[in-house]
């Protein structure tokens, strides 16, 4: 869903508009309890969810249905108990409800770019590892290099690095770094998963894991509640940059 | 050039490669072929089904249910989806695409059948509901006179705003629908909370495909329990997933105690004098001691909106339903006293949202009762309707069908016993999980809800019983995939699927309608002036699903089939009712059969002295039902 971050805020609006529309202008047709149900069942609910931004679609549809039926069923039910009923003007209430959801959600999203491609790799093997020495210590901020025979190397993460997080130009941000458990390349384990899951937050995102003893290092992206190999990522200027700095 | 070599070798190693390896590959796991047959398997499955819904005739249906008129090929359409679902668990990584094709498929051939082959919404509740939000979508009102349930009417009044904004007539328009959407509803939330307690998506999957084949009770018609059994799971979903406990106990029961103050020392002390109820105690400790692990991470925010998400939605249980609210309470609240989450204060809420609605709505319920002059309007009959277990009488087939609901029921409880064990043997103590599946028991105690509880009990706990049960097949997440674990698994849901067949449409001679009797139902309305007393000796009736107010309904109650006409002669004399009406049915008979044990001769004996009586005069008929008025009134109640 974050690759499209247009996408469900047209979507609600066209249904809102539509259902709106069918409702107020007491527009008898076939489509108009299909148009019904979809709205009252995923509108109200998906114009709030995305600031979860929960990453699992399932736990986002799910949250975005029951929110609904919430929302639809304390509306009508608030309308009963305080003696206005009008289903016209309950619809009413949750298409504003909807739109200043839809509203909030384009106001906050930042618009990103994306001039890079990810190459999905089936394998994580099909991926060509860099051999590169690392030495250095994990800060928050970045890396702290070891200075020594391995120097070069680091420099070449370093540029990879800054080239992946030149969003500008790549689309790419590198949201976290850290080292594996020395042997285990590529291998995460589940506290791994829930420190760093968190700062996920577009499909553009990746995380660089290096592992100290092999001298490897891989991308991932977040996908379906955990990493996944980024596979190939094609980016022309990186060999040249590279080239640049030896 | 090598790499040319080495593909050149291999090709040649594959060739090598006997038709048993081949074969094994196949349907092992290193190949992605198992994907595309599960997928085929599952599409035939769905195909067949549908050809073979042609072939079924309801009419013929006897007291096994819809059994006793499936086709062979449905049959095999349930073996083709099994072992699709059989297959696909051989993948190397499980998809949940196709788990949830294949169970989005599951649940449209077993709950979605009465649909397609019945002309009306099955279960005499169901057009009782659509009532209740068809006098609200009328008078935006409720009438917690006519009945206790508008006093928890939430969901009516979703039902009535819905129906309005769909530009539907009615809540029967997609009140047959129900069962399915509620079904599909329940996955998503079914799969994160078993998420929650294994990396085994093969666990997940079984677990989760046993569960369509086990709930047989019938709690998912169109009504409130049928929704709030969703915003049940969600709930505990949502908790495992992200509020799940994350710091342990102190490492010994000794240091736990300490905490606690004076009298934690004065058990200390016992503690350390009576050597072998400590090591009891010791070893009960190491139980609740650790945390689980497998918590989603999520930021401050993120967990502020999540819990108000669970306060919205529990606000609407617990104004929506009368026993999910405590199912949530008691489940919720155990979880927090084991140490399972981190939201310690959310029981406490639960309780004074509970609290505060009960206490509400007892007034408006109680002033609702002093001000009605007739109380008993509409109470008659439907408490019955609703008993899906009922007592262990009534004709020889039904009581197999009984029989059969005690084996499942014992079965899927003894399945998910010796999972337990299995894992405690294995060094596991999944906490949680035994609190989810114990929990629901104490409320069999705490209300008596006529003598549906039970079935209610089996419900809530399915999820986590059905954990268990799975975990047998898969014990371990390393567990490796193999056809010998796959077969078993295909062996047993065959054996639950024949159970579920029997159990859930074992009623269905009696819960399903034909369209005569809702047309003939649809007469009586348009003939009965208001207030007139509408008379159905048994209340299997599709009735009561427009203008509850405007009519007294009767039934004889357990004297069934009464022994002759005149019961109820006397009743439709009454001159307090401007007309009466006396409806005879199929379901009415079938009811009366299958629950009550009446014998055909004699519901007929029953039948023909009605049409006999001098008194009662027929003014309608067809093949389903007659309506009879009284004789010296006729003139008056025909218009």
């Amino acid at each position: 869903m974050s690759r499209y971050p247009w996408l469900w805020p047209v979507i609600l609006i066209i249904s809102a508009t539509i259902i709106g529309v069918l409702t107020l202008g007491d527009i008898s047709t076939p489509l108009r309890a299909p148009a019904a149900f979809w709205f009252l069942l995923v509108g109200p609910g998906m114009a709030f969810v995305p600031f979860l931004r929960l990453k699992e679609w399932l736990a986002e549809a799910l949250l975005a249905i029951a929110l609904s039926i919430a929302l639809d069923a304390l509306v009508a039910g608030t309308m009963l108990y305080a003696g206005v009923w009008s289903p016209r003007l309950g619809l009413v209430v949750l298409v504003e409800i909807t739109f200043a959801g839809v509203v909030l959600q384009l106001l906050r999203r930042s618009p990103s770019r994306f001039t890079a491609r990810i190459t999905p790799a089936a394998t994580a093997s099909a991926v060509p590892r860099p051999r590169i020495s690392v030495g250095g210590v994990l800060l928050p901020e970045g890396l702290l290099l070891a200075p020594g025979p391995q120097g070069a190397g680091a420099k070449a993460v370093v540029i990879l690095v800054g080239l992946l997080n030149d969003q500008a130009t790549t689309g790419f941000r590198i949201v976290g770094w850290f080292y594996a458990a020395p042997g285990s390349f590529a291998e995460t384990v589940w506290h791994d998963v829930a420190e760093r899951g968190c700062a996920f937050e577009f499909g553009t995102d990746l995380l660089l894991l290096l592992d100290p003893t092999t001298q490897k290092f891989v991308l991932h992206t977040w996908k379906d509640g955990g990493f996944v190999p980024a596979g190939v990522i094609s980016l022309p200027q990186m060999s040249r940059a590279a080239g640049a700095a030896e | 050039m090598a790499t040319t070599l080495n593909r050149g070798a291999t090709l040649q190693g594959e060739r090598a490669e006997s038709w048993f390896d081949v074969a094994r590959r196949a349907l092992s796991v290193e190949r992605d072929l198992t994907a595309p047959w599960a997928l085929e398997l599952t599409l035939l499955g769905l195909l067949l089904w549908f050809f073979s819904l042609k072939q079924i005739n309801i009419r013929e249906m006897n007291d096994l249910g819809l059994v006793s008129v499936l086709p062979p090929m449905f049959y095999l359409a349930l073996l083709a989806t099994t072992a699709g679902f059989c297959v696909s668990l051989l993948q190397a990584k499980l998809s949940y695409r196709l788990l949830l094709f294949q169970l989005a498929v599951l649940i449209l051939m077993l709950y979605g059948v009465t649909i397609l082959v019945e002309d009306v919404p099955r279960f005499v509740v169901t057009w009782l509901h659509a009532g209740f939000a068809e006098y609200i979508g009328r008078t935006g009102h409720l009438a917690p006179q006519i009945d206790a349930r508008f006093s928890w009417p939430i969901l009516f009044i979703l039902s009535a705003f819905v129906t309005q904004i769909a530009g539907l007539p009615n809540a029967i328009s997609f009140a047959a629908w129900a069962p399915v959407a509620f079904n599909l509803l329940y996955l998503g939330p079914l799969i994160l909370i078993l998420q929650s307690a294994t990396r085994d998506r093969r666990l997940v999957a079984v677990g989760v495909w046993f569960f369509y084949l086990t709930n047989w009770i019938g709690q998912d018609y169109f009504s409130p329990q049928g929704l709030n059994f969703f915003f049940y799971l969600l709930i505990i979903a949502i908790l495992l997933k992200w509020f799940k406990s994350t710091s342990s106990l102190p490492d010994s029961l000794p240091a736990a105690l300490v905490r606690l103050g004076s009298p934690g020392r004065a058990a200390g002390r016992l503690h350390a004098r009576f050597r072998i109820p400590a090591r009891a105690a010791d070893w009960l400790y190491e139980w609740v001691r650790p945390a689980d692990t497998l918590v989603t991470e999520s930021t401050p925010a993120t967990r502020v909106a999540l819990v108000t998400i669970i306060l919205l939605i529990f606000s609407v249980v617990a104004s929506s339903h009368q026993l999910t609210p405590f199912f949530l309470l008691v489940a919720v609240g155990l979880l927090v006293v084991f140490n399972r989450i981190s939201l310690r204060g959310l029981p406490v809420i639960m309780a004074v949202i509970i609290g505060l609605w009960i206490s509400y709505m007892t007034v408006t319920f109680l002033s609702g009762h002093l001000d009605s002059v007739t109380g008993n309007v509409g109470k008659l009959g439907d408490t019955v309707g609703a008993n899906v277990g009922g007592r262990f009488k009534g004709s020889p087939d039904h009581v197999l069908v009984l029989y059969t609901r005690l084996a499942l029921t014992a079965g899927v409880w003894g399945l998910a016993g010796l999972g337990w064990l299995l894992r405690v043997l294995k060094g596991r103590r999944d906490l949680t999980f035994v609190l989810l599946a114990v929990a629901p028991f104490p409320l069999i105690f705490l209300q008596d809800y006529g003598g549906e509880m039970l079935l209610r009990v089996y419900l809530f706990a399915l999820p986590a019983m059905l954990f268990f049960a799975a975990s047998i097949f898969y014990p371990t997440a390393s567990a490796r995939s193999s056809w010998v674990r796959a077969a078993a698994v295909g062996v047993v849901s065959l054996l639950l699927l024949a159970g579920f067949m029997f159990s859930r449409y074992g009623n269905e001679r009696m819960d399903s309608f034909s369209s005569d009797e809702v047309t003939a139902v649809e007469y009586m309305y348009g003939v009965a002036q208001p207030n007139s007393l509408l008379i159905a000796p048994v209340p299997s009736v599709p009735w009561k699903s427009h203008g509850i107010e405007n009519y007294t309904y009767l039934s004889a109650g357990d004297n069934v089939p009464p022994s002759d006409a005149n019961v109820f002669v006397s009743a439709m004399a009454d001159k307090k009712y401007p007309a009466a009406y006396l409806l005879l049915s199929r379901s009415q008979e079938a009811y009366a059969e299958l629950y009550y044990g009446v014998p055909a001769a004699s519901w007929n004996h029953f039948a023909q002295a009605v049409r006999q009586s001098p008194k009662l005069h027929l003014i309608y008929s067809n093949q389903d039902a007659e309506v009879f008025v009284l004789a010296d009134r006729g003139k008056q109640a025909t218009p």
